[in-house]
C-alpha cells in the first residue's frame, strides 16, 4: 500500500533519509527500465541507466522542492540520462523516412515473415526506424500518470505542443509502417 | 462527434488524455459508426505493440541499486557507534533465534533417537521455551525500530506468535500504534494488542491512543475494538474526535455507531 506520496518520500530523501529512496526505486524501477529499454533495446545498458538515474537523484536531491512533481522530475532526469548515453555510445539508430527504402533493400526480408505475424513484424521494424525524439514522446505518453501537461514539462514545451508532438510521432510511425507494408 | 474529430482524438483517447465526457463521446461514435472500428483497432494495435515486448529487469539491478544506496548512505552519513552496535545486535538476534531453534530441533531429534522411551523433562522444555520467548521479545523490539515497514509488520507478527508479552513489548506496540507512519503497521499493532485487553494497562493505553489517530482506517478499527471491549471511557473520546475538522464521513458514522453500541 502506498501510504506515503512520492513527493513526501523524495522530501525525506532530501532531508537525509536515504532509505526512502528504496521505496521510490521499487515504485519506479520497472517504468524507468521499460522507458530505457524501448529507447535502446539493450537490457544490460538499460539497467545501468536506471542505476544512473537514482545516483543523480541523490546527487541533485537539493534541487527538489515541495512544489516539484516527482514523476515529472524523475523522467526529466531519465530523459537526460538517456540523452547522455545516446551521445556517449553514438548509437544513432534513427533513420529518416527517406532512408527506409535503402535500409530495406540492404537488410530486410519481410517476405520471409509468417503471414499472420507480418503486421506485427513490420510494426516492430517501423518502431525501430522511428527517431529517438518521436519514440520518446510516444513512450512517455504511454505512462498513465503522464498527461500532455506533464510530458510538456519533461520535454520542455507547452501542453499543446506536447500533444502535437505525440500526434506527429504516431503519424510518422504509421507512415513508416505503410512504407514498409507497401513493399 | 464527427469523423474528423474522431480521427484527431484517437491518440488522445489511447493516451488517456480525454476528459470523461469526451471519452464517452468517442465510444458512442464507435458504437454508432462501426465502419470505423477497423481504423480504431489498427491504431490500438500500434499503441499496444509499441512497448509490448519489454522484458523485466534482472535481480542484479536491485542488488546493484541497494549496494549503491548503502555505500552512498555510509559515505554521506556518519554512522554513530550506537547505531553500529544496534545493527550488529540486530544481526545477532536473527542468528541467535535461528541457532536456538536449530539447536532445539537437533537436540530433540537426537534425544528422541537415542532414548525414544524417555521424553524431555518438562522443566528443561520450559527453560528452552522461555529462552525462545526472550530472543523473540528482543527481536520484536529491534524490528519495530527498523525503517522498513515490512520489517515492522514482521515484528508485530512475531508478537502474535508469543505466549506471553512483556511490558517492554506492550510499550513498543503502543509506540508503534501512536507514531508509526504506515497505516498497515498501526492496524497490525491494534490486532496484536487486541489479544491482551485483559491487561488493564493495555485497555487504558488503547483508549488513550484513540485521540491520536488520524487515519480513518485506524479510527474505524478502534471503534470496532471499543465496542468489542465495551469500553465506556472511549465514548467521550470518540465524541471529541467526531467534533474535529476533516474527519472522514465513514469513520465519523462508525464512531457514532460505536458510541450507541457502547452506551447500550
Amino acid at each position: 500500500m502506498n501510504t506515503l506520496s512520492d513527493n513526501a518520500l523524495m522530501l525525506g530523501v532530501k532531508a537525509g533519509d536515504n532509505h526512502k529512496l528504496g521505496l521510490l526505486y521499487e515504485r519506479y524501477k520497472k517504468r524507468l527500465f521499460g522507458f530505457f529499454y524501448n529507447m535502446n533495446k539493450d537490457a544490460y545498458l538499460s539497467e545501468d541507466l536506471v542505476q544512473n538515474v537514482f545516483m543523480k537523484i541523490l546527487k541533485y536531491k537539493h534541487t527538489y522542492t515541495e512544489e516539484s512533481k516527482f514523476v515529472v522530475w524523475i523522467f526529466q532526469i531519465a530523459r537526460n540520462t538517456s540523452y547522455d548515453s545516446f551521445k556517449k555510445n553514438k548509437k544513432n539508430v534513427h533513420k529518416d523516412i527517406e532512408d527506409v527504402e535503402y535500409s530495406l533493400n540492404a537488410t530486410d526480408d519481410i517476405d520471409g515473415v509468417i503471414v499472420k505475424n507480418e503486421n506485427t513484424a513490420i510494426l516492430k521494424k517501423a518502431i525501430e526506424l522511428l527517431s529517438p525524439e518521436k519514440k520518446e514522446v510516444i513512450l512517455l505518453s504511454k505512462f498513465k500518470e503522464l498527461k500532455y501537461k506533464e510530458i510538456g514539462k519533461i520535454i520542455g514545451c507547452s501542453e499543446g505542443n506536447a500533444r502535437i508532438k505525440v500526434h506527429r510521432a504516431v503519424n510518422e510511425l504509421k507512415n513508416i509502417f505503410l512504407t514498409l507494408d507497401n513493399r | 462527434m464527427n469523423y474528423k474529430e474522431f480521427k484527431e482524438t484517437i491518440v488522445d483517447y489511447l493516451s488517456e488524455n480525454l476528459s470523461e465526457d469526451k471519452q464517452q463521446e468517442f465510444k458512442q461514435f464507435l458504437v454508432e459508426n462501426p465502419q470505423y472500428n477497423i481504423e480504431f483497432e489498427t491504431a490500438k494495435l500500434f499503441w499496444s505493440e509499441f512497448d509490448n515486448e519489454t522484458p523485466d529487469p534482472t535481480p542484479e539491478m536491485d542488488m546493484k541499486f541497494y549496494a549503491m544506496l548503502n555505500s552512498q548512505t555510509k559515505s554521506t552519513k556518519e554512522v554513530s557507534i550506537i547505531k553500529s552496535i544496534e545493527n550488529f545486535l540486530f544481526g545477532s538476534f536473527s542468528k541467535q533465534l535461528a541457532y536456538t531453534l536449530a539447536t532445539l530441533a537437533i537436540g530433540f531429534f537426537i534425544g528422541n533417537h537415542i532414548n525414544p522411551s524417555k521424553s524431555f523433562p518438562e522443566k528443561e522444555l520450559a527453560v528452552a521455551k522461555q529462552e525462545i520467548e526472550n530472543v523473540r521479545s528482543q527481536l520484536v523490539v529491534t524490528l519495530l525500530d527498523q525503517p522498513s515497514a515490512n520489517k515492522r509488520l514482521q515484528a508485530v507478527n512475531e508478537v502474535n506468535k508469543m505466549d506471553n508479552v512483556t511490558e517492554t513489548i506492550i510499550k513498543a506496540l503502543f509506540m508503534t500504534l501512536n507514531n508509526d507512519e504506515n497505516v498497515n503497521v498501526r492496524l497490525s499493532a491494534i490486532e496484536a494488542l487486541k489479544n491482551y485487553t485483559n491487561i488493564s494497562l493495555v485497555r487504558e493505553g488503547l483508549v488513550a491512543s484513540i485521540i491520536n489517530q488520524e487515519s480513518p482506517l485506524v479510527q474505524i478499527a478502534m471503534a470496532d475494538l471499543m465496542v468489542e471491549m465495551q469500553e465506556k471511557d472511549a465514548v467521550e473520546i470518540f465524541k471529541e474526535l467526531i467534533e474535529k475538522e476533516n474527519i472522514n464521513e465513514s469513520a465519523k458514522e462508525k464512531m457514532e455507531e460505536s458510541i450507541q453500541s457502547i452506551a447500550i
